[in-house]
């Protein structure tokens, strides 16, 4: 965790929807080059210039905050990514790398808040893992399954249901 | 909770999978279903915007001349399914006008192009007839599709030919396969057969051609105003003018002038066919003796001579999409 090391560059990041539980707002000071892993706060630190190093976030809890930025502060040192890697993505939907597939080992809720917080944030390469991740839970299941492992209500009737299995059959040629 | 995502995380969610993965995954719900159709025409838009001249190709002979050399290149016109976004002004038919009078729903989409037909101008790019489809002709089949990829295709002419039947000959056929190429050379299938022309077809499409006034070619070839001359037209020009002849309002299913490869209709050739009254002399059909020639057709068994023309290839659309998505073209 953030806390327990010594921070050289320290940023400190106010979520406006606190944490359940204790608040310390120790626990929300981070690696400058961490936080800068989010284009949104790389950009606001920039726009702020040196001087001002906390920044109140909305829109994300303060759970989430401290998870996403735990992924963050794993990845800070990692190269920057390309755009090449756009096209390869779009096939590969199991490659998740270890950490990353442990560190996403939690919760439907707090998957999709992480998304959701990735996105907002604009962590490109958490947005990834966090979208593959869902797509594995996709993977390979027929429409009910789906259905249970996401607890959404078949809105269909059947004849609806009939009538988009016959517009879908040229995909078994 | 999956639902608790905006649409746009959702379709992140969806976009690696295959098409026919996410055709299964569109049986979830409503709102899966509707994110999944506009991420398949994203698809298909995509991937028929980079279909390029040297993507498509044509080969079509009779079984006598198989020919040597390049397939005819095919320069895409239009795509049913795609009608309804595009400004191209060249569309005109009936999918498009349903689809600029009603909203764009998912469930009309994918049923939409279930049905929908990928349209291709095949091209030579110089003159003379191209498919050689009569066994008696004594030139050897010439194929002239080479250097023809221009876009503009201002040097390139439609693909026409001639057909003889014999006495008692019912029909004459094409050995057709269409061809997709991708950038590194590989090929697709995308389908192949046999066209067959049948003696009665000729005739039907014939007839049609010489009621329609249009149609009726002009012998002396020197009035520039007539509707169809001898000089091979630039298809550009040509193309025009078939827009407002094709007859609006008929799926490709059921336009008459339109001969499948097999009996599966993925893939077709439209025709334009003139009667030809005598093998030489008269180059095409001509008006003054129209009511003859059709006297002569009624006898089954005489020769008859047809002149032919390749309007456009048709291919259906979700073949080509799923072809295109096995990394033949991208």
């Amino acid at each position: 965790m953030a806390t327990s090391k010594q921070i050289k560059d320290p940023v400190k990041l106010i979520p406006t929807i606190p944490p359940s539980g204790e608040f310390d707002i120790a626990n929300f000071t981070f690696e400058r080059k961490a936080v800068e892993r989010s284009i949104l706060l790389k950009n606001m630190l920039e726009d702020l210039g040196g001087t001002n190093t906390e920044i109140p976030i909305p829109n994300v809890k303060g759970d989430v905050l401290l998870k996403v930025m735990d992924w963050c502060d794993h990845h800070m040192n990692d190269p920057p990514t390309t755009g090449d890697e756009d096209n390869d993505s779009r096939r590969k939907t199991t490659d998740i790398e270890e950490w990353d597939q442990n560190f996403l080992q939690v919760d439907q809720e707090m998957l999709f808040e992480i998304i959701l917080a990735a996105n907002y944030l604009d962590i490109k390469a958490l947005l990834d893992i966090g979208c593959k991740t869902v797509a594995n839970m996709i993977k390979g299941k027929s429409p009910e399954e789906i259905r249970k492992t996401f607890n959404i209500q078949n809105d269909f009737t059947p004849e609806e249901e009939a009538q988009i299995r016959a517009e879908n059959e040229w995909a078994e040629e | 909770m999956l639902l608790s995502l905006p649409n746009e995380l959702i379709l992140l969610v969806l976009d690696p999978f295959p098409t026919r993965s996410l055709l299964t995954f569109s049986l979830v719900c409503h709102r899966i279903h509707t994110i999944i159709a506009r991420l398949i025409h994203c698809r298909l838009y995509t991937a028929i915007s980079n279909l390029g001249a040297d993507n498509t190709f044509l080969e079509c002979y009779h079984p006598a001349f198989k020919p040597v050399g390049p397939y005819l290149k095919c320069a895409h016109l239009n795509t049913d399914a795609l009608c309804e976004n595009s400004d191209d002004s060249i569309v005109n038919n009936n999918h498009r006008r349903q689809s600029d009078s009603s909203q764009f729903t998912a469930p009309e989409y994918l049923s939409r192009l279930k049905a929908s037909y990928s349209h291709f101008l095949p091209l030579c790019c110089s003159q003379g007839p191209w498919i050689n489809t009569n066994i008696s002709i004594t030139t050897p089949p010439r194929y002239i599709a080479e250097e023809l990829a221009n876009t503009e295709h201002s040097n390139n002419v439609h693909i026409r030919g001639s057909i003889c039947l014999d006495e008692n000959e019912l029909f004459s056929q094409l050995i057709t396969t269409v061809w997709l190429w991708g950038r590194k050379k590989q090929r697709c299938m995308l389908d192949g057969g046999v066209v067959r022309i049948w003696r009665k077809w000729l005739r039907d499409r014939g007839r049609e051609k010489a009621t329609e006034r249009d149609w009726v070619v002009n012998d002396q070839g020197s009035d520039s105003s007539g509707d169809y001359d001898d000089n091979f037209p630039a298809p550009q020009a040509s193309l025009e003018k078939s827009s407002g002849e094709i007859r609006e309002n008929v799926h490709p299913w059921e336009d008459p002038s339109i001969l499948w490869i097999l009996g599966e209709k993925r893939a077709g050739l439209k025709f334009r066919v003139w009667h030809r009254r005598r093998p030489d002399g008269m180059p095409l059909g001509g008006g003054l003796g129209n009511d003859l020639a059709d006297n002569d057709d009624d006898n089954e068994n005489s020769p008859v001579n047809y002149d032919v023309e390749v309007q456009e290839l048709v291919i259906r659309t979700t073949a080509l999409l799923s072809a295109i998505e096995k990394g033949w073209c991208l």
